[in-house]
This record gives C-alpha cells, sequence and structure tokens, in this order.
C-alpha cells in the first residue's frame, strides 16, 4: 500500500496561516524542499499533520494555541493525500470556542465525492498509524538525537504493526473468546447436575482473574510512574546544575565537573566494555585457571590421550571372523567386544578432545592484563565518585549562602528520588517471578502477578475440570502458546533483520566511522572502536544512525510511506550537513523537509543539481497574510525575517512561476 | 539439555540486563551465566537441580563465547575430575568420564549429562556470588566486584 502526500491547506490558523495552500502536484515530486522561517508554522503543520493522520483528539488547550486571534471561532487544515493512486482529502476541523477538534475524509470512492464524518483512511492504514507511530515518519530532526535512546521502544509496536505481527496477536485474542464461549456452553449444559459447586469453582476462577488484571494494571501504573520520574529526577538534576550556574563564582567550576563527569563516564563505558571482554577468557579469570588447563593438557599428553582406537575400530572387529591376533571370534566374544567398546572414544569425540587439547596448550592469555585493566577501572569509577561528592559540595556551597529556589529543587529531587525507589521495590515485589524474593517478603497470590496468574490457572483448571471441558482448553492454551512463540520468534527475526539492514546502510553511508549497532533492545545501542573514548556519539553520527534505522525499519514492510522531517539539519556544522544532504534523498520515495534559510547552505543546496525536486518558500507579509512562493530563486535567496529580493520575484514572475498566496 | 539458569539469577543480575545506551552492558544472558559458571567449576562445587530454572535460556553458545568452548569442556572434565577423585594416572577413567561428558552431536559438544552438571556448576556460582556481592547496579561495578571475589576465592583443595 503506498500513500503520498499531494499537498495541503491553512484555513484561519495561528501564524498568518489565514488561507494558504501548498500544492505539490499528483505524482508528487520525490523531494520537496519547504522552506519556512521561524515563527511561520512549521512545528505547527508537524502538530497538524499528524494530528490528521491519526485522527488525534488533540486536547482544548492545544486547540486554542493554534486561534489566529480572539475574533475567529474556527478554524481547518486540509491534507491531501494518494493512496494507491486514489485521491483522499482529510480535514481537521478546529472549533477554538469548544476547544473541540473534528474530522472528515472527502475519497474518490465516495458517491458524488461527498464527505464522511471521521478519518476514511483505508482500514490497514488506520490501525497503522497510531500517534507513536506517526512520529516515526513525521518525523522531528531534534528526534533524530533522542532515537537511540527510545527508539525500539518506538520500533517494537512499529514492527509488530508494520510487519503485520499484530494479526497473530488478534488469533490470540481469538481464541481467548472461543475458550469464553466453550466455558459458558459448558456451564450451561453442566448446571443441572451441580450448579452451586460449578458457580463457586467459577466464582473462585473470576475472583483471581480480577485480582490479576487489578495486579497488572497497578503494575503497568508503577512502571509508568517510575519512567516519568527518572525523566523527572534527570530534569531536576539539569535545573539544578543551572540553578548553580547562575552563581559566577561556581558556574566555571560546575561547568568543569560537568564536563570532567561526562567524560570519565565514557571511560568508564570503554573500560567496562573491555574488561567484559576480556574475561569471556576463562584463562585470564586467575593464575589458578591457567595452571589448571595447563596441567590438564600435559596429563592427557602423559597418558597419550586420545587413544588412537577408536569405538568404530571395536564395532568393525566385533564383524570380522577372526581377532587381530589370529584367535576365531565367537558370538560370546562378539557381544562383549560390542559391550565394552562404548568405553572407547568415538572418532568425532576423539576430535573434540584434540580440539580441547589444542585450546588448552596454546591458551596464552594472561591474568596479569586483567588485574591491570580492573585497576585501572576502579580508578575512573573513584573519579567518578569524587566528582559526584564534587558536585555535591558546590551544591551544599550555594545553598549555604541562602538560595530558596536551589533548595527547593534539591527538596523535589530529593522526594522524586525517594519516591522512584519506593515504587521501584514495590514494582518489583509485584512482578517478582523469584521463588525467594517472593518468600522472603511472604508474597502471595493476590499481591504478586506470577503467583496471581498461577493461581488463575490453577482454579481454572479446577472448574474446566468440573465442566469437562480440560482437553478442549489445554488445546487452546497449547495453540496460544504456540501463536505467542512464533510471534516473539518472528519479532527477533525482524528485530535482527533492521538491526543487519542498519548496519549495511551505515556501513553505505559513514564507512569512515565505524558506527554499528549491536543489538535493538529497548534501545539502539552502537558498537564502535573507540566511539566511547571519543566522548561518545556525535550529532551527524546521532542522525546517520537515526535515518538509518528508520530506512531500514521501513524498507520491506508492506507499507510506502512519504516521510516528513522538520529542520535535518539545522544544529549540524556544515560538514556534517554535505554527509546528511548526500545521504538523505536516496532513502524515501517521498520526502517533505521544511527547512530555514541557514539549512541552505550545505544542507538544501545539495539539491540544486537534481531533478524532479520542488522548492516551496512561505512568509509572513504581515500579521494576516502568508505568501507561497515554488519558484527556486526565492527560495535560494530568502532569508528569514526578510523578503526575497525584488529580482528574485522579477525573475519569479519571468519564470512564470506564480504566488498561490490568498490573502485574507 | 541447554544452558540452564540458575534460579534467582534472573532478578540478581535484573539491573545490569537492562542498561541505557552508552553503557557497559552484558551482550546476553550468556555473560552473567558463563561468570557465574567459572566460579563453580572453580570451587569444585555442584549445586542441586532444584536450583536450576525449569527451561533453557539459550540452546548454544553465543557469538562472544564460541571461541572459549573448548575450554570451558576442558575446565568441566578438570572440575569432574579433582570433584570424582580420579587420579591422574587413571587412564581408563579419565577416558570414560571423557566419554560420558562430551557429545561432538551437540551444539555445545557437551554431552547431556555433561550440561546437566555444568548448569549445576553456574547455580552453585551464583550463590558464591550471591553471598559476595549485593545485587549489581552498574556492570562495571559488578566486574570490579567479580574481580575482587577471583582475588579472594581460594583453591578447593583437590582430593587425595
Amino acid at each position: 500500500m503506498e500513500m503520498r502526500i499531494t499537498g495541503w491547506r491553512y484555513r484561519n490558523i495561528r501564524g498568518g496561516l489565514r488561507n494558504v495552500a501548498v500544492e505539490l502536484g499528483s505524482p508528487p515530486p520525490r523531494w520537496a524542499l519547504i522552506q519556512m522561517p521561524n515563527g511561520t508554522g512549521k512545528t505547527t503543520t508537524m502538530t497538524l499533520l499528524r494530528a490528521v493522520l491519526t485522527g488525534d483528539p488533540l486536547d482544548p488547550e492545544t486547540i486554542r494555541d493554534l486561534r489566529p486571534t480572539d475574533e475567529t471561532d474556527r478554524g481547518e487544515f486540509e491534507l491531501q493525500l494518494r493512496i494507491d493512486d486514489k485521491a483522499y482529502h482529510l480535514y481537521l476541523g478546529l472549533d477554538y470556542r469548544e476547544g473541540k477538534a473534528t474530522y472528515r475524509t472527502s475519497r474518490a470512492a465516495l458517491t458524488g465525492g461527498g464527505m464522511e464524518e471521521g478519518l476514511g483512511l483505508p482500514a490497514e492504514l488506520r490501525r497503522l498509524i497510531t500517534p507513536r507511530f506517526a512520529r516515526l515518519f513525521i518525523f522531528d530532526g531534534e528526534l533524530a538525537k533522542e532515537i537511540r535512546k527510545e527508539g525500539m521502544d518506538r520500533a517494537a509496536d512499529a514492527v509488530r504493526t508494520l510487519y503485520r505481527l499484530d494479526r497473530l496477536r488478534d488469533l490470540g485474542a481469538q481464541i481467548a473468546r472461543l475458550v469464553d464461549d466453550e466455558r459458558q456452553r459448558a456451564a450451561a449444559n453442566s448446571s443441572a447436575e451441580t450448579p452451586q459447586g460449578l458457580r463457586n469453582l467459577q466464582s473462585r476462577f473470576e475472583t483471581a482473574k480480577r485480582r490479576l488484571a487489578d495486579l497488572e494494571r497497578e503494575a503497568k501504573q508503577l512502571d509508568q510512574g517510575n519512567r516519568e520520574d527518572a525523566a523527572k529526577v534527570q530534569e531536576l538534576e539539569a535545573r539544578v546544575s543551572d540553578r548553580i550556574s547562575e552563581d559566577d563564582g561556581l558556574r566555571r567550576q560546575m561547568e568543569e565537573v560537568t564536563q570532567a563527569r561526562q567524560l570519565v563516564e565514557s571511560q568508564i563505558a570503554a573500560a567496562g566494555q573491555e574488561l567484559l571482554s576480556l574475561v569471556r577468557h576463562p584463562a585470564v579469570l586467575h593464575r589458578r585457571v591457567m595452571e589448571r588447563l595447563r596441567a590438564l593438557g600435559g596429563k592427557m599428553d602423559h597418558l597419550k590421550l586420545p587413544k588412537t582406537i577408536s569405538l568404530e575400530f571395536f564395532d568393525e572387529l566385533a564383524e570380522a571372523e577372526l581377532c587381530i591376533c589370529g584367535r576365531a571370534i565367537g558370538d560370546e566374544e562378539r557381544t562383549v567386544i560390542r559391550a565394552r567398546a562404548h568405553e572407547y572414544l568415538a572418532e568425532n569425540q576423539i576430535a573434540v578432545i584434540n580440539a580441547m587439547k589444542s585450546a588448552v596448550r596454546y591458551s596464552d592469555a594472561d591474568p596479569a592484563v586483567l588485574d591491570g585493566r580492573a585497576a585501572a577501572l576502579a580508578e575512573l569509577v573513584r573519579e567518578r565518585q569524587r566528582l559526584a561528592t564534587r558536585k555535591h559540595m558546590l551544591e551544599e556551597e550555594r545553598l549555604a549562602s541562602g538560595d530558596a529556589e536551589l533548595e527547593s529543587l534539591r527538596e523535589q529531587l530529593n522526594r522524586t528520588e525517594q519516591r522512584l525507589r519506593q515504587n521501584k521495590e514495590k514494582h518489583e515485589l509485584l512482578t517478582t517471578t523469584d521463588r525467594g524474593v517472593q518468600g522472603a517478603h511472604g508474597l502471595e497470590w493476590d499481591t504478586n502477578v506470577a503467583l496471581c496468574r498461577a493461581e488463575m490457572d490453577r482454579r481454572g483448571k479446577r472448574w474446566d475440570g468440573a465442566m469437562g471441558t480440560r482437553r478442549f482448553l489445554v488445546q487452546a492454551r497449547r495453540t496460544d502458546e504456540i501463536i505467542r512463540g512464533i510471534e516473539a520468534h518472528a519479532f527477533d527475526l525482524l528485530c535482527e533483520r533492521v538491526r543487519e539492514r542498519t548496519n549495511e546502510i551505515l556501513r553505505r553511508i559513514a564507512p569512515s566511522e565505524a558506527l554499528h549497532v549491536s543489538r535493538l533492545r529497548s534501545s539502539l545501542e552502537l558498537a564502535s572502536d573507540g566511539l566511547a573514548a571519543k566522548g561518545g556519539v556525535s550529532e551527524g553520527q546521532s542522525l546517520a544512525v537515526a535515518y538509518a534505522f528508520l530506512t531500514a525499519l521501513f524498507q520491506d514492510a508492506p507499507y510506502r510511506l512519504p516521510f516528513v522531517v522538520d529542520s535535518p539539519a539545522i544544529s549540524l556544522d556544515t560538514r556534517v550537513r554535505r554527509e546528511v544532504g548526500d545521504l538523505v534523498p536516496g532513502l524515501f520515495d517521498q520526502m517533505i523537509m521544511f527547512v530555514i534559510s541557514s539549512e541552505r547552505p550545505g544542507f538544501a543546496d545539495t539539491f540544486y543539481s537534481r531533478d524532479g525536486v520542488r522548492y516551496v518558500t512561505l512568509w509572513k507579509q504581515d500579521a494576516e497574510t502568508t505568501i507561497v512562493s515554488d519558484s527556486l530563486e526565492v527560495f535560494r535567496t530568502f532569508h528569514d525575517e526578510t523578503e526575497p529580493t525584488e529580482d528574485a520575484v522579477d525573475e519569479r514572475s519571468a519564470a512564470g512561476t506564480s504566488f498561490s498566496e490568498v490573502i485574507s | 539439555m541447554s544452558f540452564v539458569y540458575p534460579k534467582g539469577a534472573r532478578s540478581f543480575f535484573k539491573a545490569v540486563e537492562r542498561v541505557a545506551a552508552g553503557q557497559t552492558h552484558f551482550s546476553t544472558m550468556f555473560d552473567s551465566y558463563y561468570l557465574c559458571l567459572m566460579v563453580g567449576l572453580d570451587q569444585r562445587t555442584l549445586a542441586a537441580s532444584d536450583d536450576l530454572e525449569k527451561d533453557k535460556f539459550v540452546e548454544g553458545y553465543p557469538t562472544e563465547h564460541q571461541a572459549h568452548s573448548d575450554l570451558i569442556a576442558g575446565l568441566l572434565v578438570d572440575a569432574e575430575l579433582d570433584r570424582r577423585g580420579i587420579a591422574a594416572e587413571d587412564r581408563r577413567s579419565i577416558e570414560a568420564l571423557m566419554v560420558e561428558l562430551l557429545d561432538p552431536q551437540s551444539p555445545t559438544k557437551l554431552s547431556e549429562e555433561g550440561m546437566k552438571l555444568l548448569n549445576r556448576y553456574a547455580a552453585h556460582g551464583f550463590e558464591v556470588i550471591r553471598e559476595s556481592t549485593p545485587p549489581p547496579h552498574a556492570v562495571e561495578d559488578f566486574l570490579l566486584a567479580y574481580h575482587r571475589l577471583w582475588t579472594g576465592l581460594g583453591a578447593v583443595p583437590t582430593p587425595a
């Protein structure tokens, strides 16, 4: 399924977007560069695009923020699409007085081209494009920095939806419905025999089921709260640092401490990884291990092990008429030879032992190296502690000078950290599957998710047994397990494929950087020689990883979606911009890039030599009027805070392009 | 029988299995299993089969450890020779032990019996680690504690 954006129109939206249309044409060009100065609605456009594609209800505050003047009651955003070559127009109506958003659709299939209420996208796309998913292809350049950290959380959902794994989940839900139906049917049939007993069993089962739902909900809420608190702790720590930095005398010291901490953290990461690689060699762990391995090798040499006579030799001998000494082999001898042959190694076992001997003999690991690296890491960890103490002392110094604001921030930070610790502990107890922990804390079925699930299963089995539905339910459970297994396995394979493709793309676009995604879990983790030692990943590298990852994610999906990006190069230096400018065009089938004039050098200008590019410039003539130009010359010469030069406007007219502005 | 995790180890290593990007991390659960195993083999002590989880967590060696699979097999043979008190000159018993522990067809080159013993050594190693250090919050802290543990571990006397 292919979706393309052919244009959009704003009506009565903040930023002078009274009645403004951007037309890309149908079919649209592969690349469109939309130049909008700051304050003319780039961020607003991204918000509106995401909303109109997802049917997001938008909160009243967001809607009112879009209001151009107090006198305006309504606004509208219209998005024009081609989906598998059929035209779709999606309308987001904004009721500023009520703070409400409404959606309508007009599409080719509707008789007479009329309107329908709600979002009339094809069902598959409706299901695919959730607000979280939309952020992956209506994409902020700023988000590129974060995608390594949180990308996979989003991408996990995206992989499941993009590659239709959610349909396997639907099968699981269908099985659950069948199980419920079967239980109802069986309960109805059995009611004449032991109605009260059955009702009791059912009631006990339902109680456990409800309790499990409550516990799972509680665990989810705690997990969510903990994530929020962890983010809040980070934010408060940053605010504490900022506050201390307001004191001129402390600022420089604080900056030094912060920089030193960043450096030491990256050094710890590199040294830790190196130490981990070292300890994976058994012989490096301790001199004793090395000595034992060498002694084993010596012992085997001394005993001439493995012997050259193998099990196969005796098996063959048992088949012969005569022994090698010339005596006849009868049935009795044959039986004994066959039985004792198994005391000898088979030929392939001999090969294994020889490999083992060889590994033992040639093992040249040096435990002293491990000692040295461990000592270096320990020193770095101590340095981290020293810096933490230094930071704390700077805070204390500022507090001692009577800074009430800082005191308040510190209190908030302490409270949040304490709450986070307590709630982490609660979450752990609620979700632990460790029997030791369960026993030590006296956890029961009604206080722990795993125990509750086991109790529900136990009660369910008793109820099922009483109803005679046991066999059906065992099969249903087994089928459900198989489906879950298939889903988990397919998910792992897809993640691995996305990881490999990401690395292929990274090798192509950044061959000199040795960037490599080592695994996809809750984040994209990078492995690169010396990466940490160099102080982590640069902004350009982050962008390269984010784009490579997104390309890999969408590459084989059965949906071809446009890629819309805001400020793709805003914070990059010219060299990195040029790399991103070379890399980006090849990645997606349709790209719409919102830029400001400062992104032209090194990025937008790399498109000038390409065919099939649309250049659009929007700027505010006054508070009520926005001008739209699709002239390359206007695009090239436009500067923020100014209009294009008169020459450029004249050239635009001479070239036959036209302003499509509509003045309200 | 493949690699089976010691009971309780999941929750013990939980914090270091899920670390943020840019920090030292275990590549797989096998890293923590391996670190437990080495301690167990060194101490020549088996935990009970009950101290293991019910199901395997991985079939064969992950890439990072494959190169050392022969050494691990050697250390298992060595530990079992000591634990069973097999004399250094007893060629027949040593060969019989290798027949018992090795299986060229298995992904780990170890027989089912060999894997059972390996897992029990890992479970004992985990007990030693759990007694010597609290659940780790960062891999680097754990590695340093692990290194200190090895420095303090005494050699188990070889049976006469």
